[in-house]
């Protein structure tokens, strides 16, 4: 994945000019940097959400625009809202989510890593910050999706699970899957060899 | 493909429907408006027959407006939008979807609620039938109508006021020829031209409004 003369204009803040990356296969990329510098803009830039005001975003030298479709199956995008609803129960959402993105469902495949199972009949209004997250979360066990997008996708998460999350992300960068996440602190146990940090305080 | 597309039926109706409470609901806001008419048009019963169709059709309008604005808001909220923007499924399928969803939790209780609606009215029951026939037909264009104008006020200011000013106008067509189907069913004709011309509108709107709900979704995301 490739992003070439990326320039990116949000309002009349022209957050990125001239912006040039290369993403590859089998790698982490923790996008870090004060708050309002462009981090979730650049990650829904990638996911393709808004159109960069010029330059252009390759997937295997094709530009995403072109074949849209196709390249969205391999994405799993995140943001920091967890695209539940709240009137549903968890086994709904997680049902629809897994069938709309085509991904396996962490129910019938009867994997628990993130501890939901228990959780499965309630409505998802009745849990709190970080079971939810756990919940969204959970929708990346076994997933097969090349490109993961990960808006902070640790906010409000127990440290026993994040020892899971950061497993589940060096499993996928094995499988030679990239990861694309912001975050704001960076000294997990994440594989070092195929970790890159960019901070886009020093980039700009 | 099929999949999904039941998957996504299945999930609207639930969302939008949280009880059953929500077609009663819908129901007593229905009866509470007819109920204005009688109210300050006085008991004459000939003014009202000449009146009916008219207020059938304004107060199912009315209806149909009421949290239309809302439409996709909790889409919104929830960052659900942009799953649907990466699902295989194309956005204007989806909200084909949807729209026939809100019109099964909002124009589907309405008509079946007409029966006793036309025996308060005093209606002849003769031709109910096609008069459901031409409400089936005239709801589900206010829902089309209706998702394409919350479509293109999502972020808006006051976007209570403005999804009425897009939306109103559009209707008035469709008023126009269903108050005429009406019309003739009351008198005993069979309105084969109107109801037509109501096919036609419906056949319009499928065609255009999730082309045009799916770009303003688009250029809400950006």
């Amino acid at each position: 994945m490739k992003l070439d003369n990326l320039e990116i204009v949000k309002g009349f803040n022209r957050l990125f000019s001239k912006f040039n990356y290369i993403f590859n296969f089998g790698k982490l990329y923790i996008l870090t940097g004060s708050n309002g510098i462009g981090k979730t803009t650049l990650l829904r830039c990638i996911c393709g959400f808004l159109r960069p005001e010029s330059g252009s975003l390759l997937w295997n030298n094709i530009t995403i625009n072109i074949e849209y479709n196709e390249y969205a199956k391999n994405i799993f995008y995140l943001g920091h809202l967890d695209s539940l609803s709240p009137n549903l129960s968890v086994w709904d959402n997680i049902n629809h989510l897994s069938i709309l993105q085509d991904i396996p469902n962490p129910f019938i495949e009867g994997i628990d890593l993130f501890q939901i199972f228990h959780l499965k009949d309630l409505h998802v209004y009745q849990l709190s910050a970080g079971q939810k997250r756990r919940v969204a979360l959970s929708l990346l066990n076994l997933n097969k999706k090349s490109l993961w997008v990960l808006d902070e996708p640790l906010s409000s998460v127990d440290k026993r699970y994040e020892k899971v999350f950061i497993k589940l992300i060096n499993d996928h960068i094995d499988n030679n899957g990239i990861v694309i996440m912001s975050s704001h602190d960076t000294v997990h146990h994440y594989k070092k060899a195929s970790t890159q940090i960019i901070n886009l305080d020093v980039i700009k | 493909m099929k999949n999904i597309m039941s998957s996504m039926f299945y999930r609207e109706l639930k969302v939008q429907n949280k009880s059953l409470k929500d077609p009663l609901f819908v129901i007593g806001v229905y009866l509470s408006l007819l109920l204005v008419f009688p109210i300050s048009l006085g008991p004459s019963s000939n003014l009202l027959k000449s009146f009916s169709p008219a207020i059938i059709w304004t107060c199912s309008l009315i209806t149909f407006l009421t949290a239309i604005e809302k439409f996709f808001i909790y889409d919104i909220s929830e960052g659900y939008l942009e799953q649907l923007f990466l699902s295989s499924l194309p956005l204007s399928v989806i909200v084909l979807i949807k729209a026939l969803c809100h019109w099964i939790s909002v124009g589907l209780p309405l008509i079946i609620l007409f029966p006793l609606i036309s025996i308060f009215l005093n209606l002849p029951l003769n031709l109910l039938w096609l008069i459901c026939f031409s409400l089936f037909l005239g709801t589900l264009s206010f829902s089309l109508i209706g998702i394409m104008g919350a479509a293109l006020v999502i972020g808006a200011k006051k976007s209570n006021v403005i999804v009425i000013l897009i939306i109103i106008p559009l209707t008035i067509p469709i008023l126009i020829f269903g108050i005429s189907s009406t019309l003739f069913c009351l008198e005993g004709l069979i309105p084969y031209s109107t109801l037509y011309l109501q096919c036609m509108s419906l056949s319009f709107l499928l065609a255009i409004s999730p082309i045009v709900t799916s770009s303003a979704i688009k250029i809400y995301l950006e």
